[in-house]
């Protein structure tokens, strides 16, 4: 719940990631260096230089600039268990859309989402997790014939 | 009580689910009774390795149409564009061959990229080339208004000034690509002397040509009818044996002095090689009357496609063949990954 | 004159009550569908078509016109009243919509955006009908060079869409770029960056990135803000005031312009012109500082230069069957499937047809501001669902929206997995806007730069040889200079600046 005055630090650490990051797309460059069509062309140009200027911007930001301050707001403990609710949801969602089906999925997720995000009590969760997958059957599959993934029960 | 809201909230869901497969379920009622099992009885998926709006996939939605109506069910086109056609390709041979999920593909999707390839995400063998829709011929296109007039004039150039041709190409294993190499190869011109430029396909490739930035493109007769019919790009040769109805005054290269380059730019049907055979038949005959009934074809010409059916025997016999002959070149060139 | 006429004789072909009624349909459909984040106009209009070929051609194609239309158009209201753009082109408006929307000054947004569409939408038709051919003709001068340069120019708009950090801006362009890179790469055919997993060869959806960074983790970081966000419950009235209407009217023109040529370019889509637009107001205002905090000409550039392009594209579409933007390749696939073939003689040989659908966008526009306008509260409630009950729909919608671009879902965790990354990013004040900005023009840019190589053989010097190249890369060398003055001379973090100055945009064509 403590805001904290931050910045420095921070941007630092994001321009140590920026020089590991554009370390890795100058070896991609050099990988690709074979593949030229001629000294100044080919798939290697655009990794070597994106590359190299990711790594002069990363030492300049943990060695010269210096960045503006700003605030960071930490959430409360409870906003915290919902972001991470939310998050694992919509992985499992992606999960299940692939084997279970995109309407068991989405019946699923959607049931999740309403209890953890909008902290619905379990029948009302349940019965609007009802509704909007139906709403979505009828629109996307029905009216739009938009084939979306069956999963196992071929739904 | 929690749990007991939790029962009934996963009933209800249940019941939601339940309703919901009865909806899509009343649909498979009817079938025949036949030695082969009723085929198709629920929508089937066509999926096109290809961004909607290109030639492969309108020829694909104008069969997804025919077809769909005259079987009673629906074909959905599906687009899963991504890596030269590889993406929707490897979707549908990891889906169940239950010929319900369709390839449609074409010759950048097979034999360019499976030659072009060191580690090839997919082999022949994988698929059962059902027929093709279309088979054309591509076209050397020059910029309208310009010093080249007939393929004799663009060979006496090149011939001359091999290092300033530049050709465009969706890359270095294309068809485009081969068919330039193979033109070269007959007018003794050498490959490394000339610069290939390239591009993302038709709609990035022909302004370039019209607006003289890139010499000479090959593109297939769909892409070009546009902008030849507009007067800005002049058609020099196709790469057919015999002329192309769409462009009847265009000569054959054979016919302009450039013996032995054929290529073509084909569309067809594909199912997993694990599909049923009596899929396969049905599709393979389906399509051989589609081509013959007069308003299909129409439609072809609208789309400025030039209609085809081979067999799947004829189909796959051109296909192992031009694999085979681009794969050689890739290996003396050095064109591949 | 004869195009009047032929205008004329459109028009009495569109206003038959059929062919409004699709019209209206078409609209309809579009704003519901582009409101939707992730259904912009590419997949609206590829979802619909398959409906549009049970009509016949004058009908389906002016259905199909409405929905994109409607699309690009619905597209600004989400971005505006829940800041959360639904597709690329839609990323600037938030950026002054969303804060009006926050002081209760949603509606004068919402108002002001439909005057600018429509305004540009019309000057778009009128530059369609009177001057298609010729300016046809112009578009063909601009090769590889031209768009290399055309590319360089766009990036200088980092430096004003950074936020407090252009050091951190420039960061984030170049991992946009890196990302926008992943894939097969334009020459050689050679997978990069995939670390060898198949489905990323296929590249990065630009959606996917799009969705999860901006609405994804919009949804997710409004949980941790104490301030939460909130749609606006009072959004005011939606006429603008005369002050308001005095105030953007010279945006309007301005950006209707600057997005009417831009469309004329195969490539440079609504996106491109909307970004660029906006950069351009925020130089030439007596206050930039307002920019970004809920000033009325960021929300009223991008939606004129956006929409502009948007009817502009119809010129390379007609005249040459190019289409400049993904929807427009659909379109052309709708003509197609009419068994109409553009080019200079689509005017010619379907004379009647081309009028009824130019006529048909006049209609189009004015119907679009009618639906937009009075009825607003309408479209208004749509997006005044509780926060509570909308979060868990928009998210639904998400992941639906990005699965139908490619039918992918690989694309669907690629989503996720940038609202995750989008979550820290805005939590540590790292600017998104130039990260989508540079990821959507990588691509051409690079294609761009590699096929001026070719041509030149190797040679640096084919930017500097074409008159076109030469002048817009000295324009971008201008703004670039004109930029950093300002700059410095407005904000007090002059030092702390200094270090990152000789960057990007030149060293970029120089190497």
């Amino acid at each position: 719940m403590k805001a904290g005055a931050a910045g420095m630090k921070q941007d630092r650490i994001g321009g140590v990631v920026s020089i590991a990051v554009g370390a890795g797309s100058l070896v991609e460059a050099a990988i690709l260096y074979p593949f030229r069509l001629n000294s100044t062309s080919g798939d290697f140009v655009m990794p070597g230089v994106v590359g190299a200027l990711l790594v002069v911007m990363g030492l300049l930001l943990v060695f010269v600039v210096k960045t503006p301050p700003f605030e960071i707001e930490r959430p409360d403990r409870k906003a915290g268990i919902q972001m991470l609710g939310t998050i694992v949801i919509l992985f499992a969602y992606w999960w299940a859309i692939s084997e279970l089906g995109y309407v068991i999925g989405t019946v699923l997720a959607s049931f999740g989402l309403f209890k953890v995000v909008s902290g619905y009590g379990w029948i009302r969760a349940a019965v609007y997790a009802g509704i909007i997958t139906l709403v979505l059957y009828v629109v996307l599959i029905q009216l739009l014939n938009i084939a979306l993934p069956t999963g196992i029960f071929n739904v | 009580m929690r749990s007991k809201k939790f029962y009934s909230s996963l009933a209800v869901g249940a019941l939601a689910v339940l309703a919901l497969a009865g909806c899509s379920g009343v649909a498979n009622a009817s079938s025949t009774a036949n030695a082969a099992p009723a085929y198709p009885t629920r929508p089937i998926q066509l999926v096109v390795p290809f961004a909607p709006g290109g030639g492969t996939d309108l020829v694909s939605r104008a069969v997804a149409a025919y077809l769909g109506q005259k079987w009673g069910k629906t074909i959905n086109v599906v687009n899963k564009p991504g890596a030269g056609g590889a993406t929707g390709t490897e979707s549908v041979l990891t889906a169940s061959p239950d010929g319900y999920t369709v390839l449609a593909d074409n010759g950048s999707s097979t034999e360019a990229l499976l030659s072009g390839a060191n580690k090839p995400p997919f082999t022949l063998k994988d698929l059962n080339l059902v027929g093709t829709v279309v088979n054309q011929p591509f076209v050397f296109l020059v910029k309208s208004g310009g010093q080249f007039k007939t393929m004799q004039d663009l060979d006496a150039w090149v011939k001359a000034n091999p290092g300033q041709l530049t050709f465009g190409s969706t890359g270095l294993s294309s068809v485009q690509t081969y068919t330039v190499i193979e033109w070269l190869q007959s007018i003794g011109v050498d490959y490394s002397k000339v610069h290939m430029v390239p591009n993302n396909g038709a709609s990035d490739l022909l302004p370039q040509i019209a607006g003289g930035h890139v010499v000479l493109g090959v593109q297939d007769v769909t892409g070009a009818a546009g902008l030849v019919k507009a007067g800005q790009l002049t058609p020099l040769a196709v790469t057919s044996t015999t002329r192309s109805p769409l462009f009847p005054n265009v000569p054959t290269l054979a016919q302009s002095g450039v013996k032995n380059v054929v290529s073509s730019f084909w569309s067809g049907i594909a199912l997993p090689s694990g599909a049923p055979a009596s899929v396969a038949q049905k599709w393979g005959s389906a399509m051989a009357s589609m081509l013959k009934d007069p308003a299909f074809t129409a439609k072809l010409k609208t789309l400025n496609a030039q209609g085809q059916y081979l067999d799947s025997a004829q189909f796959t016999a051109l296909v192992k063949n031009n694999l085979a002959t681009y794969t050689q070149l890739v290996k003396q060139y050095k064109l591949g990954q | 004159m004869n195009s009047l006429g032929m205008l004329l004789g459109g028009f009495a072909n569109a206003l038959t009550p059929a062919n409004l009624l699709m019209a209206l349909i078409g609209v309809l459909i579009g704003s519901l569908a582009g409101m939707i984040p992730g259904i912009g106009p590419t997949p609206a209009i590829a979802i619909l078509m398959p409906f549009t070929t049970a009509l016949g051609p004058v009908q389906g194609i002016i259905m199909l016109a409405g929905i994109y239309y409607g699309a690009v158009y619905g597209g600004s209201t989400t971005a505006i009243l829940l800041g959360i753009p639904a597709e690329l082109q839609a990323v600037p408006v938030t950026l002054d919509g969303y804060p009006l929307a926050k002081q209760g000054k949603g509606g004068p947004a919402l108002g002001i955006a439909a005057i600018s569409s429509f305004v540009a939408g019309v000057l778009g038709v009128l530059g369609l009908i009177f001057f298609a051919p010729l300016l046809a003709a112009q578009a063909l001068k601009f090769g590889p060079p031209e768009y290399f340069a055309l590319m360089i120019l766009t990036l200088t708009v980092i430096v004003n869409l950074s936020g407090a950090s252009v050091a951190k801006g420039l960061v984030m362009g170049l991992a946009g770029y890196l990302v926008s890179m992943v894939g097969v790469g334009p020459s050689s055919g050679h997978a990069r960056f995939t670390f060898g997993l198949a489905p990323l060869s296929a590249g990065v959806e630009m959606v996917s990135v799009i969705i999860g960074l901006f609405a994804i983790s919009e949804v997710i970081i409004g949980m941790g803000s104490r301030t939460p966000v909130t749609a606006a419950e009072k959004i005011g009235s939606v006429y603008p005031s005369r002050a308001d209407l005095k105030h953007t009217a010279p945006t309007m023109v301005r950006s209707g312009l600057i997005g009417f040529f831009l469309g004329l370019l195969p490539g440079a889509s609504p996106a491109v012109s909307a970004f660029l637009s906006y950069d351009v107001e925020k130089r030439l205002s007596k206050n930039p500082g307002q920019f970004g905090k809920g000033e009325l000409r960021g929300v009223a550039a991008p939606e004129a230069a956006g929409n502009a392009t948007a009817s502009s594209g119809f010129i390379p579409l007609f005249t040459l069957g190019i289409p400049s933007s993904p929807p427009l390749a659909i379109l052309l696939a709708g003509l197609m499937i009419y068994g109409l073939q553009p080019g200079p003689n689509l005017f010619q040989q379907s004379g009647s047809f081309v009028w009824a659908v130019i006529a048909s966008m006049f209609i189009g526009n004015v119907m679009l501001v009618v639906l937009h306008l009075p009825l607003v509260g309408i479209w208004v409630k749509l997006t005044q669902i509780p926060l509570r009950v909308l979060k868990p729909i928009v998210l639904i919608l998400c992941v639906v929206g990005v699965y139908t671009v490619r039918n992918s879902m690989f694309d669907v965790l690629v989503a996720i997995i940038f609202g995750v990354i989008g979550y820290f990013l805005r939590k540590y004040h790292w600017p998104l806007v130039p990260f989508i900005l540079c990821f959507m023009l990588g691509p051409l840019t690079e294609l761009s730069f590699v096929q001026s190589m070719s041509i030149s053989n190797g040679s640096l010097s084919i930017f500097f040889t074409s008159p076109i190249a030469l002048v817009i890369l000295i324009l971008a060398a201008v703004l670039f200079a004109v930029s950093v003055f300002l700059m410095r001379r407005s904000r007090k973090r002059a030092l702390s600046l200094e270090a990152d100055r000789p960057d990007l945009p030149i060293s970029i064509h120089t190497n």
